[in-house]
This record gives structure tokens, C-alpha cells and sequence, in this order.
């Protein structure tokens, strides 16, 4: 499928590794101008390295935990390309592990002001764009605890839900106003995070490593893990003209590994 | 036969009074954490949600008299908070008091429940949770958290023979989201507090040994989706 974003600027949060950088790359190879944000402006300068038209690129520090961060992105954004017709929230991934007893509060918290706070101040700032011309996509990337609860998630879980909640909420809003907001969410995916659930996994089960991995990917119906393009993809998609019809929604990109209805 | 001992949360008066009249009778027990309440206000215990210590030392005073509990019911009023607003300073006090207040809660009281290998704990949340508007997303979204919590940790306590579930409560007296929508609520009619009280002392009863994790609609058929 063809998807152009020739004219069109796109602000991706967390853009400079994993599933943003791969997001990155493809909405640049696809004409549009981008902006990345990272805490790290080492992570930030190599994303820069790796994308191609990188004259298409504007990489900005910004921790969208800190609202004045927030909004100098927003105001360098406008200042450069004149405009923001999408955003893409896509924080920093919350950590798995703790149950019940082990969870540190002050990163509890945290993490509520980094990803869920963190969205809503991003999106305030692009809704205010886009309705000028009546006109944005927003693609909120959530994850899979927010649909299905676990007992080591329970940072990540409670925020993700939240954030799906967030989603509709703000779909319902600015419908009306061609601003069009959906929710991806990306199941196992190959970004080096998942090694830390797979030792859990096999501590619980007592099993090895590798034991841990077999038994996972056979609860994956693609039997793999996905990679950043194949979400990134999703994600360009949901963000094209192709996906006009598409607001309040989320989308599972996960191999159909979440089975329920 | 031992009266059960349970522990409530909320700063809803109107659930407290009914609470009251319906447990407080011979098979039961209760001790009241009033939760965001002025301190001369209060004819339970005060308790901050925000403070483990807080917690902590309500327990000390609740178990003084009883020694063990046996449950414990979660409901906190759903608070308006403008999505338009700036002020993230209050929206994080907010999800500290009421999400993570949550947790606390459940952690601290759970610790006394998993010692007797047995307890059952019942989150209260707004079933307008499931119908998110933007004018109170936050307070929605955080119900929505609640809700992810309870089954989380219900994965967790239940290897403690601790059983954690939720209702999602529709249209009471005390609960009123909008008035205007009674036609739309197949009943007809808002719900009878007693009507809540009957699905909580089943959930904490001797005879629900087996819903885990699960949430129940309260809502007289409103919300109608798989």
C-alpha cells in the first residue's frame, strides 16, 4: 500500500529508538517532515545518523514528563515546519516485574507523569494546531497490559488502561472536528525489553530461559515476535488518508496473542 | 459463629450510612477508614490514601479491637477534575489519593488477610467508565486503572486464598452520574442501595469461593456490550 505524507509533519515522542525510530524512518521514506523527541540527545543524534533525509528531520530534548519541555517542542515544531498534522505518543515502555509488595511508589507516579500526564500534555498542544484546519491524527501507542491485567504490571497495567480510556475520550471530542485519535497497541515485539519478562517467567515456572521463550512464542499464533517496522507500519497506516473512518479505536499489533473477545 | 470483620474505604457518606445499616448487624463487624474527610468530620477512622504510614497506623487501630479481617470494600467518590486545566499537580495528587491510594490500601490490609489464608476485598468503581467523555476523562481514566488493578492483583492474592473483585456501579442515589438518562437504563429506575449491599455480601461471602478478578455491572442493564 501506498501511503504519502508528502506536506505533512509528524511529532513522534520517544522517536529515537525501537518502535519511534522504525516509525520515524518510515514516515520520512514516506515524504513527511518529522519531529523526534528523546530524554537523550546521544539517542537523539544516532536516530539522526540512521534516518535517511535526515534534512527531513528535527530531533528536540524533551522529557514530556516536564511541561515546559513540552512546550518547546511544540513551540520549535510550529516555528520550523509551520504545523503538527499528526502525533504520535509513544513513551517511554513502564516496567514489569514488581507484584503488590515490591512496588516503588515514587516510580509509581512517576510513570503516571511520564506516559498518561505526559499524553495529555502532548495532545493539548496538538489539538490546538490541528484545529486551525480542522484537520490531525493522533495515534496514542498503549500496550497490551492496559487490556490485559497482570500481576507484575501493575505500573504499566493501570496506566495503559487509563490511557485506552483517555483515547475514546478525547475520539469522542474531537470527531467532530476531523481530528481523528486511536490507540495502538503493540504485543511482544523484538526491542530488547522483553528479556526481563522472560526471566520472570521462567523464576515463576522454574524453567530455563530458553524454556520460558519456547513457551511463549507458542502462545503467539505467528509463533514470532514482531519487530518496530512491522508496528511502525500499523502505525503509518493509522495515521494515512487509507484509515479515514478510524477514530476512538485500538488497534492490536501482536501476532494474535491476545485472545479474548 | 466468629462476626466477620470488614474494613471499608470511602469518602462517600451516603455509601457509609448505607453500608452501616445494612452490615452493622449481628453477623458483622465493621471499621470505618474515612478517607478524605475533614478530621471533625469523621466518626470512623481517618485515613490518608496518600500515606502508607497513614494506613498503617489505621490498621494498627482498626485490628486493635478485632485482631483479623475478613474483608475489605474500596469506594471512592468520582471527584470532577477539568481535562482542560494545567494544573497537572492536581491530577497527579488525584491518581496519587485515589489509584495508587488504591494499591496501598489492598497492599496493607491484604498483609493481615494472606496471614489467615482468607479475605475478600471489593473496589468500587463508576460504570461511566466505560463510556469515556472528555469532560471528566481523568476522573473516568482513573477508574478505568482501578478496574486493570483489581485484576492484576487479583492474579497475585488469590495464591494467599485472597479474593479481589470489583463492581462497576450504575446510576444510585448516591451515585448519580445524570439524571436525564434514567430512560436509557433498561430497569427504568436508578438502583436501590440495598441492591448494592446484596452483591457485596455475596462477593464476601463464604459462598463465592471461586469469582476472581471479575468486575460486575450494577447498572440495571445499561451497559450492553460483549
Amino acid at each position: 500500500m501506498h501511503i504519502n505524507f508528502s506536506d505533512q509533519v509528524a511529532v513522534i515522542t520517544g522517536g529515537s529508538k525501537g518502535i519511534g525510530l522504525a516509525t520515524a524512518k518510515q514516515f520520512v521514506q514516506s515524504g513527511a517532515k518529522v519531529v523526534i523527541c528523546s530524554r537523550s540527545q546521544n539517542n537523539l543524534d544516532n536516530a539522526v545518523n540512521e534516518i535517511e533525509l535526515s534534512q527531513n528531520v528535527l530531533a528536540i530534548q524533551c522529557d514530556i514528563g516536564i511541561s515546559s519541555d513540552v512546550d518547546n517542542l511544540f513551540e520549535k515544531t510550529l516555528a520550523t515546519f509551520g504545523k503538527i498534522d499528526i502525533l504520535i505518543n509513544n513513551a517511554a515502555p513502564t516496567s514489569w516485574g514488581p507484584l503488590i509488595n515490591e512496588v516503588d511508589e515514587a516510580a509509581w507516579l512517576e510513570a503516571v507523569n511520564a506516559k498518561f500526564i505526559g499524553y495529555i500534555r502532548c495532545t493539548k498542544l496538538a489539538v490546538e494546531d490541528m484545529l486551525l484546519r480542522k484537520s490531525g491524527r493522533i495515534i496514542n501507542i498503549v500496550g497490551m497490559g492496559g487490556r490485559g491485567p497482570n500481576k507484575r504490571y501493575l505500573t504499566g497495567g493501570p496506566i495503559n488502561a487509563a490511557v485506552l480510556s483517555l483515547t475514546k475520550s478525547l475520539a469522542n471530542n474531537y470527531g467532530p472536528d476531523g481530528i481523528l485519535i486511536t490507540a495502538l497497541s503493540p504485543g511482544p515485539i523484538d526491542t530488547g525489553h522483553h528479556e526481563n519478562i522472560l526471566n520472570w517467567m521462567a523464576e515463576e515456572s522454574g524453567i530455563s530461559f530458553s524454556e520460558a521463550m519456547e513457551n511463549f512464542i507458542n502462545g503467539i499464533p505467528l509463533r514470532r515476535y514482531g519487530n518496530p517496522d512491522e508496528v511502525a507500519s500499523a502505525i503509518a497506516f493509522l495515521a494515512s488518508d487509507k484509515a479515514s473512518y478510524i477514530t476512538g479505536s485500538e488497534i492490536l499489533v501482536d501476532g494474535g496473542r491476545f485472545r479474548r473477545l | 459463629m466468629d462476626k466477620k470483620h470488614i474494613v471499608i474505604a470511602t469518602d462517600n457518606v451516603f455509601f457509609k450510612n448505607h453500608f452501616r445499616d445494612f452490615f452493622d448487624q449481628d453477623n458483622y463487624e465493621v471499621s470505618y477508614f474515612d478517607l478524605n474527610v475533614e478530621a471533625n468530620l469523621t466518626d470512623g477512622i481517618l485515613v490518608d490514601s496518600k500515606s502508607t504510614a497513614n494506613i498503617q497506623n489505621a490498621i494498627k487501630q482498626a485490628f486493635l479491637q478485632r485482631g483479623t479481617v475478613d474483608a475489605f470494600v474500596n469506594y471512592s467518590n468520582f471527584i470532577h477534575l477539568d481535562y482542560f486545566s494545567n494544573n497537572y499537580e492536581a491530577l497527579m495528587e488525584y491518581w496519587d489519593y485515589k489509584v495508587l491510594g488504591c494499591l496501598r490500601l489492598i497492599r496493607e490490609i491484604a498483609e493481615n488477610m494472606k496471614s489467615n489464608n482468607n479475605g475478600s476485598i471489593v473496589n468500587i468503581i463508576n460504570l461511566q467508565s466505560r463510556f469515556p467523555k472528555l469532560d471528566d476523562a481523568i476522573a473516568l481514566s482513573a477508574d478505568m486503572a482501578i478496574l486493570n488493578l483489581t485484576k492484576g492483583v487479583a492474579a497475585d492474592l488469590i495464591d494467599y486464598g485472597v479474593k479481589c473483585n470489583s463492581i462497576s456501579l450504575g446510576d444510585f442515589e448516591f451515585n448519580k452520574f445524570n439524571e436525564n438518562e434514567k430512560e436509557l437504563i433498561p430497569a427504568k429506575r436508578l438502583g436501590q442501595p440495598i441492591e448494592l449491599m446484596n452483591v457485596i455480601k455475596f462477593i464476601l461471602s463464604d459462598e463465592n469461593q471461586y469469582l476472581v478478578g471479575e468486575n460486575i455491572n450494577l447498572d440495571g442493564g445499561y451497559s450492553r456490550q460483549l
